[in-house]
């Protein structure tokens, strides 16, 4: 029941104010403006793109069940119910918190890369089929292992820290089992979702989240111990690609009419991006856009008026663009706790 | 000790080749195009490899099969082979820049039929020295195969057209009729065919009819649970191969599914676990097998009729590669044949696909195979072509339906199929020859070593993975 309660989590947080689709997006990682704003407003940042994999169609199953087991109301009205209350009453996960991770598939592809290879390499063998085939992964190990002093080190390394952050972070029988289970090592494959739900005895899906939940632990465990291993866990940038362009010519001093004039793309794309650049960029300069005090003005509006709903805002304060107003709104999350 | 098989032995360390090898080698050397038909199993990146010396130049391997080019790709770094490289529509842009930009630097280039339609791959071939080219899955070109690949056909047209360089055709089965038309779509008539007996003498072929499919399902599970695998069960469809793993499961068997539509990882375990023994049976789609080199499979199981003689051989031809005895059953009903019929023949357009085509969605692979042909025939020989193809694919499947039902021989029908005679039977033949029922008793499983009885323990598999 991990995932339903996880995917009930987020329609209380949501409130109602937005569509049944909206904790898909949320959990696929969506990059749009509104998704992006979303996040914080909505406190679900920590969701963002935690089931990247998630497909639609098991989407939509998933909210027939909860509609079935009355813990929300309908699709119309994806509002939770007392019942469903009820259910997340004990209920909080690493995801509850406030910040938006890092992109956990990649984490997950890495921990089981260097698991293979530090487990081989203790057994002497360097002759084995990778069991994550994605080069982009593939490539970032063997760059990160030409940086380490040799791969005795990074094995024991491996190990070391395996080892102590199972015995020591993960709490349930099951987070560890999950855990250690997944590995693929020298001559040992690891289990698959359907195995490993069979031998819990709970849903595949369940398993799933609960297991990224630890690999999200193991992230910031790394990053608390300062273990040498941070570094190949790093997150490339979250920023998309097109934003990071639109940043670079921005740092050069073009305007952002002058910006959507050199992409050919309309302003209203640019927009896009600052906001994707607010909402993920430290320190992001935006009195460029909109003052200090205008920030404050509409946050406060926001927050008289219980709503994150644009056209409400805009009702009640003509004097700014949808875009000053977006860009308010999403400058309003903290991305640092 | 010829010269070839002392070579073999300083460069590969093999004490002697396999049946055929040295054949195609040595006409290969000698300056010939040659043709190979040598069942999968049987190490065909020797006869690759071996020839590089010999030759200035790059090899190039064309393979129409992504996952199964992946998997030489890997074991021949698994061999120490560090200069192979892959270009398949699978990299990114900057990888497969980059890896063309330094084309030069690799000793075996892979290339999937697809990327060889690009302008940029086209040219850095062109621009390559090459030694040779080898075609894999050869049977990949041809219509009357199970598997046509229309671009792997335009690649095939476009090396002819660009090179004049030695071939190396390489496939599992052909049919003599398939053999020909290989030889003449490379546009090498007179290519040297050497071409191994299907026959495996050490897999028993069983046929065992049934009258409903809920008894099916029993013996199927009977078999399994009595006597030893290792083995694989191939079903029909995905939600049967899922079926019987969980039935076999709750009977404490360590079998698990695997079929095209599970993910990417989930099937790399699957396959792995297989491979280091920590499961006894995988219950497949026909979607299982490459990539699988498992040497002790003693059972091979069908609960259908697969669509080809071709199709059927290759499937059970998985089992044996050490040489021991194994089993290969199949459980048919006689209501099997139409349901193959079907499955076969759905993907072949017909005349109203053909009229239709370019304005609305037929199905993929259909597309595919119009995308190729239309260009080349009219719609009236379309017609004429597909429905040939049809039912040639038809007669394939009763083919191999009554060669199972007769009281013939079956291995003998098997290899008078190719086009062989049988020389020898082995003293565990077929259903029809030998008490198969009582000769698998040998298999029987004498304790409880195959049920899993395990629990997961975190701490001790730590332990084991890293010492």
């Amino acid at each position: 029941m991990f995932f339903h309660k996880l995917l009930t989590s987020l329609f209380h947080q949501l409130n109602g104010e937005r569509s049944v689709m909206a904790p898909y997006y949320i959990l696929r990682g969506k990059k749009s403006g509104q998704t992006l704003q979303d996040i914080h407003y909505y406190k679900v940042a920590g969701f963002f793109g935690v089931g990247q994999d998630l497909s639609k169609e098991s989407y939509n199953q998933y909210v027939q069940e909860l509609i079935d087991l009355k813990w929300i109301h309908s699709k119309e009205k994806p509002i939770v119910t007392d019942e469903g209350k009820e259910q997340l009453d004990e209920f909080s996960t690493l995801f509850h918190r406030g910040v938006v991770p890092p992109a956990l598939l990649s984490v997950e592809a890495t921990l089981l890369l260097i698991a293979q290879l530090a487990s081989n390499a203790l057994y002497e063998n360097n002759r084995y089929i990778p069991v994550i085939d994605n080069q982009t992964i593939q490539h970032r190990v063997k760059e990160w292992l030409y940086t380490q002093p040799s791969l005795s080190t990074v094995a024991n390394e491996v190990k070391k820290t395996l080892h102590s952050f199972v015995t020591e972070e993960l709490s349930t029988e099951l987070e560890k089992n999950l855990f250690v289970y997944r590995i693929t090592g020298y001559q040992t494959a690891g289990l698959t979702w359907t195995q490993l739900a069979e031998q819990f005895n709970t849903a595949a899906i369940d398993c799933l989240y609960v297991y990224r939940q630890s690999v999200l632990r193991f992230y910031g465990y790394l990053e608390q111990q300062r273990s040498p291993l941070v570094r190949l866990f790093e997150p490339p940038s979250p920023l998309t690609e097109t934003a990071k362009n639109t940043q670079s010519l921005l740092q050069k001093g073009y305007s952002l009419e002058e910006v959507s004039m050199v992409r050919s793309l309309k302003l209203s794309t640019i927009e896009d991006h600052i906001i994707e650049l607010a909402s993920y960029t430290t320190g992001f300069n935006y009195q460029d856009y909109i003052t200090e005090q205008d920030v404050m003005k509409i946050k406060k509006k926001q927050l008289q008026l219980n709503t994150h709903k644009l056209k409400l805002l805009r009702e009640q304060l003509p004097q700014f663009s949808y875009f000053q107003i977006r860009l308010a709104l999403a400058l309003g999350g903290d991305l640092n706790e | 000790m010829s010269n070839l098989e002392r070579q073999l032995a300083e460069r590969f360390g093999f004490p002697a080749f396999r049946i055929g090898q040295e054949d195609v080698i040595r006409n290969f050397l000698e300056g010939r195009d040659v043709l190979a038909v040598l069942p999968t199993g049987t190490g065909k990146s020797i006869l690759y490899q071996f020839p590089k010396p010999y030759y200035s130049g790059a090899v190039v391997i064309v393979s129409p099969l992504v996952s199964l080019m992946m998997d030489q790709v890997e074991q021949l770094r698994l061999k120490g082979v560090k200069r192979v490289v892959a270009l398949t529509s699978f990299q990114s842009v900057g990888e497969r820049k980059n890896t063309l930009r330094n084309l030069h630097t690799f000793d075996y280039v892979f290339v999937s039929p697809e990327v060889m339609q690009t302008e940029q791959v086209k040219h850095a071939l062109k621009s390559l020295h090459i030694g040779y080219f080898v075609f894999d899955e050869a049977h990949c070109l041809t219509q009357w195969g199970y598997d046509f690949r229309p671009d792997y056909l335009r690649a095939a047209e476009w090396i002819h057209k660009e090179f004049n360089k030695p071939l190396l055709a390489l496939t599992a089965t052909a049919s003599p009729q398939a053999r020909q038309d290989i030889k003449n779509l490379l546009k090498r008539p007179d290519m040297v065919e050497v071409v191994r007996s299907v026959d495996r003498p050490t897999i028993a072929v069983e046929s065992i009819v049934v009258d409903s499919e809920s008894s099916r399902e029993k013996e199927i599970v009977q078999q399994i649970t009595t006597l030893s695998g290792p083995g694989i069960l191939y079903t029909q469809s995905r939600k049967k191969a899922v079926y019987y793993a969980a039935q076999l499961r709750k009977k404490g068997i360590r079998a698990a599914a695997y079929h095209g539509g599970m993910e990417t990882m989930d099937r790399t375990l699957i396959q792995q676990q297989f491979s280091l023994g920590q499961l006894d049976w995988v219950c497949a789609t026909n979607a299982f097998g490459m990539g699988i080199h498992k040497e002790d499979i003693r059972q091979v199981i069908h609960d259908h009729i697969p669509t080809s003689v071709s199709n059927y051989l290759q499937e059970i031809g998985r089992a044996s590669r050490d040489g021991k005895q194994s089993f290969a059953t199949l459980y048919y009903h006689p209501d099997d044949v139409s349901k193959s019929v079907y499955i076969a023949t759905s993907d072949i357009p017909d005349e109203q696909d053909i009229q239709m085509f370019r304005e609305m969605e037929i199905g993929e692979q259909k597309q595919r195979i119009l995308d190729y042909w239309k260009t080349k025939l009219d719609d009236k020989h379309l017609v004429e072509l597909f429905e040939g193809i049809r039912s040639t694919k038809q007669r394939d499947i009763y083919s191999l339906y009554n060669l199972l039902t007769s009281s013939r021989c079956i291995r003998s029908s098997l290899v008078e199929a190719f086009g062989e005679s049988l020389s020898e039977r082995p003293e565990i033949c077929c259903s029809n020859c030998t008490n198969t029922l009582l000769a698998k008793q040998s298999l029987k499983l004498k304790d409880q070593s195959q049920i899993d009885n395990s629990k997961l323990d975190y701490s001790t598999r730590l332990a084991q993975l890293f010492p």
